[in-house]
């Protein structure tokens, strides 16, 4: 048994860069059909639109651990759990795929990656992929049946706050259901505008930025990530009330300009509250004497290549 | 590189197995509309035109992204008035091809996406005929122009499913024995000025149900409703292989 092991282990130095080229192929004849119909479905109504910047986002992160690649320690006991993952993998994506169950035809993926690291590169490739795979469960859609469950309250809750933020500041806005009519104009929060998307695009942005912080206290991160939603909801808020104030002091052409280019004021107003955020946790963590707790000593931030 | 080739041929075996589990059965494309199959009068009702606008099929009425024709290959909505003066609104909302992420909204989300305030009152049920019965899911939407008691069910396959959870079992269970269930809709409400007088109106909407059902085709019954209990258990019994979809089919009538 050994020495068949060790035969299937042996591999010359060429084919281990040669390997991939099989694996690349596979994931393609996979996923590529997987992709395209997601973009077909569900992007063209405007949910899961972030979903292409964070798979490059992923690949960035993958990159960045790029020498995960190199040097394969594959272990027996190992393998074997790839094997299984692998398995596990090809029934989700068999039965995902032939029902419609996006959920479960993407998220094969982990299990696929993974496994497949396993049996070629080993468990170490594994552990340093840790947060890749995290990653990719936020490319994971959300079934509809909970969408519509998410969304629709969220949209009520966007629509009510935002009236009564701006009526107090002195704005004429009325609102019936999640239509929102401040002085001629009349403004629907659709679905898009509810926010989930972009609740996950800066789920994506607050753990990428825990990640690069590389605080090491666990306290520090679990209260980095747990002020995501809280700072996703948020910034939701302010691009819907920028969106009604502009329609109404500058008209709707200036609205809708505002409105396709909201997002990216989204995500850097997410960002600056979360380095809002970790500068007041700094204050907080750095009250600890160090001779109590030395898990919490405050590390400096390393400067981000991000 | 051994390794890397098995697990190519595995996800070869994946992509075959993907596409070999596919359903495909799928219910006949009606030939005639709902509305050539259900009666504009019957019995003691007859239809009323232009009067009461009602409550959209989507959680978003005037939102141009939501689609209705995405979600819906027939739709109806019609007024009814009785002789002696009562109204009722139905809907029916028909779906050939029910997916996991494609299927027939539920009224509750319908209703409150559009501004209503929502109460679930419970679920009963309704005897069709004698060997048809439904459970039927009633509520109460509130705004401030309507008081609107809502009954309806809806039937995916051949099953009156009470939750989105219970819809998604039925399209996956079909699924893996290779069918693509049909479903539809069956809304039926009417607008009353104040609470006390809903238990009327609820019964109201129970006596138009069960006379309109009266009145149709034995497969227009079969559409709405599906097929009665006591029809599968007979045909199990003749045939070995479980009904199929045709006996659903929406051609003729």
């Amino acid at each position: 048994m050994r020495a068949a092991l060790q035969y299937w282990r042996a591999e010359s130095p060429i084919s281990l860069h040669w390997q991939w080229l099989p694996i690349v192929v596979g994931l393609a004849l996979l996923y590529v059909p997987t992709y395209t119909d997601l973009s077909a479905a569900l992007w063209a109504t405007q949910q899961n639109t972030q979903t292409p910047i964070l798979l490059l986002v992923w690949a960035y992160l993958v990159w960045r651990e790029r020498t995960v690649f190199l040097e394969p320690d594959t272990r027996p006991a190992w393998t074997v759990v790839g094997w299984l993952l692998i398995l596990f993998a090809g029934l989700l994506y068999a039965i995902g795929r032939s029902q419609e169950f996006f959920q479960l035809e993407v998220g094969s993926q982990l299990p696929l990656v993974a496994g497949t690291m396993l049996i070629l590169q080993g468990p170490h490739a594994v552990r340093r992929l840790w947060f890749s795979f995290l990653f990719l469960f936020l490319i994971i859609p959300v079934p509809g049946s909970l969408l519509n469950e998410i969304l629709v309250p969220l949209k009520m809750l966007v629509s009510t706050i935002v009236s009564q933020l701006l009526a107090m500041g002195g704005l004429p806005i009325a609102r019936d259901g999640v239509v929102l009519y401040v002085g001629n104009y009349q403004l629907l929060i659709a679905d898009a505008c509810s926010g989930l998307n972009s609740i996950v695009a800066l789920s994506a942005v607050g753990m990428l930025y825990t990640y690069l912080a590389g605080h090491k206290s666990w306290a520090r991160n679990a209260l980095l990530l747990a002020s995501v939603f809280p700072v996703a909801f948020f910034a939701n808020l302010v691009r819907v009330s920028g969106l009604v104030l502009i329609t109404y002091y500058f008209g709707e052409d200036s609205g809708q300009r505002f409105h396709d280019h909201a997002a990216y004021l989204e995500i850097v107003v997410a960002f600056c509250m979360f380095f809002l955020i970790d500068r007041l946790l700094n204050i907080d963590f750095r009250k600890t004497p160090p001779s109590l707790n030395v898990s919490s000593l405050p590390v400096p931030p390393r400067a981000s290549k991000a | 590189m051994k390794s890397a080739l098995v697990l190519l041929a595995a996800m070869i075996a994946t992509a075959a197995a993907s596409y070999w589990l596919e359903p495909r059965a799928e219910a006949a494309i009606a030939t005639v509309p709902l509305s050539g199959r259900i009666p504009k009068e019957f019995s003691r009702w007859r239809e009323e035109q232009h009067l009461q606008e009602q409550v959209g099929l989507t959680t978003d009425e005037i939102d141009p992204t939501k689609d209705d024709d995405a979600l819906y290959d027939d739709v109806l909505m019609r007024t009814y008035r009785r002789d002696d003066g009562a109204r009722v609104m139905l809907a029916l909302a028909y779906g050939r091809r029910q997916r996991q992420e494609l299927k027939i909204h539920r009224p509750a989300l319908c209703y409150y996406g559009q501004g209503f305030q929502v109460r679930v009152i419970g679920n009963s049920s309704l005897a069709l005929s004698e060997h048809a019965h439904v459970r039927l899911q009633t509520l109460l939407a509130t705004n401030r122009a309507r008081i609107e008691p809502v009954t309806y069910w809806i039937r995916i396959g051949n099953e009156i499913t009470q939750n989105a959870w219970r819809t998604r079992w039925v399209i996956f269970s079909e699924g893996i024995r290779g069918r693509i269930p049909d479903g539809v809709l069956v809304r039926v409400s009417s607008l009353i000025d104040n609470d006390h007088d809903m238990a009327q109106a609820l019964e109201l909407q129970r006596a138009f149900l069960t006379d309109l059902y009266r009145h149709l085709t034995p497969s227009d019954q079969q559409l709405l409703a599906g097929v009665p209990a006591e029809q599968t258990r007979v045909s199990r019994r003749q045939v070995k292989s479980p009904p199929p979809l045709v006996a659903l089919s929406v051609t003729g009538g």
